[in-house]
Order: C-alpha cells, then structure tokens, then sequence
C-alpha cells in the first residue's frame, strides 16, 4: 500500500518537473539559440521482496538539452562564408552602381568632351566654342574627382566599420570568456547548466558573423581561435581585438590580437564574415578602382595634353597643357630601420598598368612587387639619379640608405585623379591649329599642289621655322637649298619634323614654301587630333584607348560585382539549409510539445488516481477494522 | 522528419523575403524600362551599351559637323555663283567695249560701271558666314582675305590652306576653298599662252582669238612674232632661234608649235606680238587690267590696236575665269553630295545602333509582366500557405 502511494507521489513529481520541462519549452519557442530541453525519467531502484523485485516509481534524473555540435560547427562556417560573400556584394555593389549610368556617367563625359572639340573645330575662330571645350574639360575634371573623393569615402566608411567590428569581437570574446567561467562552475554541481551552453553557442554564432572562428572544447570550457588559429579565448581569458594603423598608410586599420601585452598583426589572416568581406572589399575593389580610374586620369591628361602641344593656339603659341594630374603616391613603411627615400615619376604612360607595388630591399637588392599580382617586377637601372629603376612606366630614384627588408608602397596613379584640374583658364589657348602651313607659290606656272603639312615631331625646334621647296627643273627639287632630289609625283618630303607631299608636275622655277602658322585663327587641324585622342591606343602598352580601357573597367567591376552576389545568393542557402537542419534538430516543436503536454497530463491524471486508489484502499481496511 | 516551430516560421520568412525580393527587382526593371539597371546585371551588355551610346553621341556630332559643312559649302556655292553672274555681266562690257562702235564717251562710262562691278566682287570675295568667318580667306579666317594695296593692285592676305570637317568616322570634307584657289590659281590667257603687242608697235596688228591646236601640240615656252615687210614675219623662241616664216595678210591666222593666233589690221616693219606659256591671272587684276585699257587715251591706230589686243586677251581670261568658277562649284556640288550621304548614313547607323541598343537594355514589358504575374502568384501562394499552415496546431485539440 505504501508502495502505491510512494509510487504514485514519485510519478507525480517525475510528471510534474517534465510538464514544467515542457512549459518552459513552448515559452521559449520563439527564443534564437534555445535548445529544447528533456526531464530525463529513470525508474526508481526496486525493491526485492521474498518473492521479487518491486518497483518503486519513477524519478527525474537529469535535464538535457538536444544540441549537435557538428551541426553547429557547419551553421558557423557557413554562416562566416555567407556574411563575407554578402558584405563583399553589398559593398561592391555600390561602386558598382556609381557607373551604372550610360547617359551621366564617365564615358559620357569623355564623349561630351569630344563632342565640344568637334563643335570648336567647325568654327575655331569663335569663342564661345572653345569656351564650351574648357567646361566640358572642367565638368570631366570634377566628374573623376567626384568619383575617387565617392570611392574615398567609401574607404573611409569601411574603416571605421573594420574598428567597430574589432571592438565587437573584442566584447563578445569577453563574454565567451565569462560563460566559460560560470559553466565550468556550474558544471561542478554534476548537472549541465542548459541554458549558459545555448548563451554560449548563441554568442559563437555572433561570432562567426564578423569573423572565421573554430573552437575546441576543454572540460566543459570553449577555446575560440579566429583567422588562422589565432586565439581569442582561451578558457576564462580572453585577448582584445583591436585596430592599428597601417605601416604604409595611417589613415587606414590594421587588425591586431593583444595577447600578453604583444600585438599580433592578424590583418591578412581575417578571410571570412563581415571583417574579411570588408578588408577584400577594401583590397580587390576600392583600391583597384581608385588605381584604375587614376590610370584613366593620367591617359587623359597624357594624350589631351601631348596634342595640345602638337598644335598652336588662337595667339599663335605653342599649345599649354590643358589637364594637370596628382602625382605618384609613395608610402613609406612605418617598420622602416633605414633613411632612404623614393623619387617615383611616370614615364611612360602607356607601361602603367593601374597595379599597386610593393618595392622592398632583399638580401639580393631592391625587389618590386606588382601588389595585385604578387608578380615580381623586372627593373632596369640602378634606382640613382642618373639611371633611375624602371619599370612598368615607372621611374624610381632611390636616395638615403635603406636596411634589409625595408619596404616602400608605390601607387602610381590612385591619387591622379583627386588632383586632375584643368590649368587652361583662357579659351584662345585651346591649340586647334596646325602649328605650320604649306603654300605654293603665286607664280608657279605649273599644276603641282602641296599637301596640307603632317607634323611628326611636334618638339623640333626647327619645326616653325619657314621651308622652301624649289624645283630648279620639273623633276628635280631641293629643301631649303640642300641636295638636288628626284622628284615623283606624289613624292613624300619630310624635313624640321613635318612631311609634305608634293603631287602633279610642277614647272622648272616653281616653288612651294612650308612656314608658321601663326594668325591663322580658323585652322581646325589640331583640333580634329584632339578630338579623337580617347581612341588613341595609348594604355596598356598601346593595347588599349581611354575608351576602351574605361569600357574595360566598368565591365570588370560588373563583372566582380556579379560574381559577389551570385556567390552571396549561394552561401545564403547553404547557410540557411544548415541553419534549418540545427533548428529541426535542436527547436521546439510546438505539435510535439502538445503531445508530450497530454502524454504527461494523462500520466499525471493516472497517478493522482493511483493515490486516490491508495486513498480507497486505506479507506476499505479502515472501515473493515470499525465495522468490526 | 522533425520540423521545429522556428525553423518552419524562419523558412516561410526567408521564402517570402526572397520572393519578395524578386519582385523588387522585377517592379524596378519595369518602372525603369531597362533590363540592365547596373553593370552587374550583366557586365557583357553595360560595356556594350557604353560602346553604343558613345558611338550614337559621335554619330551626332557628326551629323552637326555635317550641318556646319553644309552652311558653309552652300554659302561659297551661291556666292560663287553670284560671282559667275558678275563676270558674265563684265564679259558683256567687255564685248560692247570691244566693238568698233565704242568711242572715248562710251568707253567712259562702261569703266564707271566696272569700277561698281569692281567693288561688288570685293565684297562677294570678302564674304563672311554667320560666326564671321570670312569664306575665302583660307585658314585665317578672321583676316580680311582681299584688300585694296599701294598702287591699286588687289593684295589676297589669307593663306592656302583649306579647313576640314569630319563627317564621319573617316571621312572629312573641306568646308569652303581659300581665295588663292577661287580667285587667282587660275590660268591666264586662253589657259596656254597669252598675247601681248608692245606701246612701241607702229603698225595697227592687233591679236584676235587665240587658241591651240591640242593640248598635246602646244609647246609651252616664250616665242616672238617679228614683223617685216609686207606681212612676211617670222617666229622666234627665247633662244632666238627660228621657229616657224610665213606671210601674214590681214585677218589671217599664225599657227606655230600648235599654237593659233588670229591677227586684224596692218603690221609696220619691226612690230611684234609676243605669245609666252600662261602663267596664272587673279580676277581682281583681269578687271583692273581692263579698266586701265577703257581709261586709256587712244590716239594713234597702234594704241586702237593694244586696245583690241588687251580687251581680246581680257575676254579669253574672263572666259578661263568662269570656266575655274565653275569647275569649282562642281567640286563645291560634290562635296555637298558627299556630306549629304554621309549624313545619311549616319542616320541609318543610327537606327541600327538604337535597334542594338534597345535589344541589348531594353526591358521585354511582355515577358517581364508574365515574370511580375507569376512572382505575384508565388508570393501569394507562399503567404496563404503559410497563413493556412501556421492554424494547424495540435494545441487546438485540446480540451
């Protein structure tokens, strides 16, 4: 009798702690991270009679939590992936769209530039023309700086997210320190605290958002290393993530672990969640586009600036440069041991190639290092004054003295386009005319004609000097009085930097004169040059135009972009089936809590009717014993 | 299989969210008509879109420089035959000035209206366009190309250098021709020699048409005709050698290394007619040439004679003038034709180009709508699976 009253008391309370078990399952339903959790039910050791074991009810052993680590360990790898992928998207999206406009954006600028050229050249004599070049020149001017101070700003955004996101791992490592703690005491008392381990895991997934983690567990303690196995939190202790700035360049972060008072720089080591899709953001999108729209700077002002020179203005003068461009940027290491500094001059536009290098004294002398390739540059020269180091159109002088493995960040064209400006304020300095002209004689009696001049050599300093061309008979002439030549006719003449040619058949005694072309204000043949400079293969080693090369760039920054989010849209699934398996495995279910809910409520019922069946039974011997 | 409450609830969000967010992308092609809306919709086509739109702005300002060639062309064109007009006006006077009926007062009053005629092709010479760019003047265009010099000759300050236009991609088109081409690179004489008779001539010879036998016949050099007695004269080249002896009678003709050469009236003993290869004649100096003969006092039959002989040549140069006008209308008439097609054609590509581009950026409205239909149904069927779904609860069922 006492046994079915000791057992029905035991299986109330074993029911009772599993619906409490329950209740606390469906109220934390919707809590992110809550593994549901179980009353383990054991049978009471039983009881052994003379003629057998007697049960003796049930009890509540422990409470478990249904978790499985391997599951997790994929939702955080996954989850580190896709929370790199995606921020890489989201970031390069946005450069991305600064360029998406055919009709505003920066190939439409070069064309209105052009077009105004042309417009000049139909009437080069008028002003308000030429005036028209110059804003034109002035709009693109600002349309590529407006583009590198975006593409600036953008770095800027990015690094003081990089020193937020540092802090927060700092934080939560602190946290995952504490829990460990606090676990392991808990764990002291034999039962699992359920509910600090979903804390904990909760707080690993929040990690692997901003950054690669893996872990590796130790008496009930959590060790976390992030990058590439550096470690965060080791048992109790956990290190600080913080930022320094970078050797070359203060104005940017770099990632350091502080461990025992060292700082480990770990930058290149972060390659997943929000830290890595912002640092590959940062190293594969910002800085090429910045280098590469520098490329195009110095393209334009290169090739505007040479025809200039190759004609003569409205006054008569030689053609002044029309753009001026930002220098070569040179960052010397901070880590530095040495004095030496770096004289770095473009010298030949069209070698450039819109790369970072990286330029380092070895053991075996100065190394230059192409930063996007990782390709070791070739240099010619001994890096002095007069035979400077040259190399993919760069020319470097080398002065002070440098120690072993001193390092030096060359950016040949990222900061041209922050200084692109137009140095012509005076529209009758627009060179649209040939610097020379040709004229046949008013006497000549025969039908030879001159060409209109070609000038091969717009430096020679003979070249505005006036020529004559004198046919002492009708097949032979001289330049200037030189030598008697064979004339043909068609024949090229070539002298002071121009070729003329010479058709028909002129009479002996004609002449022809090649001479300055000053005060003829409606000569259009420069600007006719001018206005198809963007078409010149003058970049990529003569391989392609500012046009094209524009084209070039705007493709491949789609083409990254597309990827980005194509790889996104992958890891998104990935993640979010991963994501779906734990949460089947690990989540309340709230059809299955009802069941469990009736299951205990019946056997709840059925154990309160055992004692009132205990209650009965007692009652029938007692009212046997008084009606005795 | 096991489905957790929130993994099913996330799983309906997720679905939603995503569909939703197709419908986005959906709803912003539509609002903007492009299927590309960023280079990462499809690098391939941004880069060609760029291309095209670069190409159909050039295409245009082709087409503007086409315009401005136009202006200009049709401009040189009617001036030119405004010119051609004048000098068939003066060739008139010429032969009115020429004929035996014209006496000291007539020819007084035909050198007045030539000296009008005179000052009205100075200022056709000196034609400016509508930026003020004179027409003729070659490549400096803001100088004046003709001018009264010292001693009356007309003076041409332009140059000989001719502007193009690009029409197209390569083709250019010279927008006027300079003054030196127009006015005086033209032939003299009757385009291969010219005649003269000197002050010093007794007799009454004077020079009536010329012409050459061919073009081939003639050969160029400087000859003399020297008179003897009774029409017997004799031919000589630069060298003094003999060229050619006959005997010439009134009205006849002197035909020598393809040459011919008609004569009127007497020759004295000693007189001569020069015949010397044609240089080339400036209009402005033809003109001034026969106003100085109109001005002239003849006297004596040998003045009437260089008087024949002077207006006989001006009227083969007024010829020879009118002739290059015209032969540079035709070129003028062609470079018309040739700026007209190639606008034109430009034209053509542009519509080609706009039908690439349209096909490479433009949204199809109808397959995008069928794509915003189905999406919509999607997005609906999710929710009201999810709505339906989410009743089901075992917790309904209990009592």
């Amino acid at each position: 009798m006492s046994d079915l009253l000791s057992n029905g008391v035991s299986a109330l309370q074993a029911f009772q702690r599993s619906l409490d078990v329950i209740s606390n399952n469906i109220s934390n339903v919707a809590t992110p991270g809550y593994s549901r959790q179980t009353a383990s039910l054991v049978t009471n050791p039983a009881q052994q009679y003379g003629n057998g074991f007697v049960g003796s009810g049930v009890s509540v052993n422990t409470i478990t939590r249904t978790y499985n680590e391997y599951l997790a360990g994929q939702v955080r790898t996954s989850n580190t992936s896709y929370q790199r992928s995606n921020e890489f998207a989201t970031d390069a999206a946005q450069v991305d769209n600064m360029f998406a406009d055919p009709t505003t954006g920066l190939s439409a600028g070069l064309q209105k530039f052009a077009s105004a050229v042309q417009d000049m050249a139909n009437s080069p004599s008028t002003s308000a023309p030429r005036q028209v070049v110059l804003s034109q020149a002035q709009a693109l001017a600002q349309q590529l700086q407006g583009y590198t101070s975006q593409l600036q700003t953008y770095s800027d955004q990015v690094d003081q997210r990089i020193q937020s996101t540092a802090n927060d791992i700092s934080g939560i490592a602190k946290s995952i320190a504490q829990l460990n703690s606090q676990i392991a005491l808990a764990a002291g008392s034999g039962q699992p605290p359920n509910d600090l381990l979903d804390q904990r895991d909760q707080l690993l997934n929040q990690l692997s958002q901003d950054v690669n983690v893996s872990t590796s567990t130790q008496d009930n303690q959590v060790n976390v290393y992030i990058g590439n196995g550096q470690p965060l939190v080791i048992g109790a202790t956990a290190s600080t993530v913080g930022t320094v700035p970078n050797a070359y360049d203060p104005t940017r972060s770099d990632i350091v672990i502080k461990t025992n008072g060292a700082n480990i720089n770990v930058t290149s080591d972060m390659t997943g969640g929000t830290l890595g899709g912002m640092l590959d953001f940062r190293n594969q999108v910002l800085d090429p586009a910045q280098s590469q729209l520098g490329l195009i700077s110095v393209g334009l002002a290169s090739a505007v600036n040479t025809q200039q020179a190759a004609g003569i203005d409205l006054n008569g003068n030689a053609g002044a440069p029309m753009f001026s461009v930002g220098g070569v940027q040179v960052q010397t290491s901070s880590q530095n041991g040495g004095n030496a500094s770096l004289a770095v001059t473009r010298s030949n536009v069209a070698g450039l190639t819109g790369s970072d290098y990286i330029l380092a004294d070895t053991a075996g002398g100065w190394q230059l290092t192409n930063k996007s390739t990782g390709a070791v540059v070739t240099m010619t020269g001994a890096g002095t004054s007069a035979s400077p180091f040259v190399a993919d159109g760069m020319s470097i002088v080398v002065s002070g003295t440098a120690s072993v493995s001193d390092k030096f960040l060359i950016r040949p064209t990222a900061a041209a386009s922050a200084g692109l400006a137009v140095t012509l304020t005076d529209p009758s300095q627009i060179a649209a005319a040939s610097p020379i002209k040709t004229a046949a004689a008013t006497t000549n009696t025969g039908t030879g004609t001159i060409s209109a001049p070609t000038v091969n050599n717009p430096a020679n300093p003979l070249l505005r000097n006036a020529a004559t061309i004198t046919f002492p008979t009708a097949t032979t002439y001289s330049v200037n009085g030189g030598p008697s030549l064979a004339y043909n006719p068609g024949t090229q003449i070539s002298a002071n930097g121009w070729t003329v040619t010479i058709s028909g058949s002129p009479a002996a005694g004609d002449s022809f004169t090649v001479k300055d072309n000053a005060g003829a204000t409606g000569d259009n043949t420069n600007a006719l040059a001018l206005a198809g400079v963007f078409d010149q293969k003058g970049l990529n080693s003569g391989a392609d135009s500012i046009n094209s090369y524009l084209g070039r760039f705007v493709g491949n920054l789609g083409t990254v972009t597309q990827q980005a989010q194509n790889d996104a849209s992958a890891q998104k699934s990935v993640n979010t089936s991963d994501s779906q398996a734990l949460s089947n495995a690990s989540g309340v279910s709230l059809d299955e809590e009802a069941a469990n809910l009736i299951k205990f409520q019946q056997a709840y019922q059925a154990a309160a009717q055992m004692i009132s069946v205990a209650s009965t039974l007692f009652e029938s011997v007692l009212q046997a014993a008084r009606g005795q | 299989m096991r489905i957790s409450t929130l993994a099913f609830s996330q799983q309906t969000i997720d679905l939603i969210n995503d569909k939703t967010a197709q419908l986005a992308i959906t709803q912003a092609q539509l609002s903007s008509g492009l299927k590309v809306n960023s280079p990462a919709d499809d690098p391939v086509a941004a880069v060609h879109i760029l291309q095209i739109n670069q190409a159909l702005a050039q295409t245009a300002q082709f087409g503007r420089n086409a315009d401005a060639a136009n202006a200009r062309l049709s401009n040189e064109d009617s001036t030119i035959s405004n010119i051609t007009n004048l000098l068939q006006r003066v060739r008139d006077l010429t032969v009115q000035a020429n004929s035996g009926s014209a006496d000291a007062t007539s020819r007084a009053a035909i050198a007045t209206e030539l000296d009008q005629d005179m000052n009205q092709l100075m200022d056709l010479a000196n034609t400016r366009d509508a930026n003020g760019e004179y027409l003729f003047s070659g490549l400096t265009t803001q100088v004046q190309p003709f001018s009264v010099g010292s001693g009356g000759a007309v003076v041409y300050s332009g140059d000989q250098g001719t502007r193009m236009l690009q029409v197209g991609q390569t083709q250019k088109v010279a927008d006027t021709d300079n003054g030196f081409q127009v006015f005086q690179n033209i032939p003299a004489g009757n385009g291969s020699f010219t005649t003269t008779t000197p002050a010093t001539n007794t007799g009454t010879v004077s020079v009536g048409t010329t012409s050459v036998s061919s073009a081939s016949a003639w050969v160029p050099g400087t000859y003399t005709i020297t008179f003897g007695t009774n029409g017997a004269y004799t031919v000589t080249d630069a060298a003094s050698a003999t060229v050619s002896t006959g005997t010439y009678s009134d009205g006849g003709t002197i035909s020598f290394n393809g040459a011919n050469v008609s004569l009127k009236g007497t020759p004295a003993a000693g007189d001569i007619v020069s015949v010397k290869t044609a240089g080339s004649q400036d209009i402005f100096g033809t003109l001034n040439q026969l106003t100085a003969a109109l001005k002239s006092t003849i006297n004596s039959p040998a003045q009437s004679a260089q008087y024949a002989t002077t207006l006989g040549n001006t009227l083969s140069q007024l010829d020879q003038a009118m002739s290059h006008l015209d032969d540079v209308r035709a070129t003028v008439g062609s470079r018309v034709n040739a700026v007209t097609t190639a606008k034109s054609s430009g034209q053509s590509a542009t519509v080609e180009l706009q039908t690439s581009l349209s096909q490479l950026q433009d949204l199809d409205y109808a397959s995008a709508i069928g794509k915003l239909t189905v999406q919509q149904t999607g997005l609906q069927a999710a929710e009201a699976a999810y709505a339906k779904i989410s009743q089901l609860s075992l917790f309904d069922y209990i009592k």
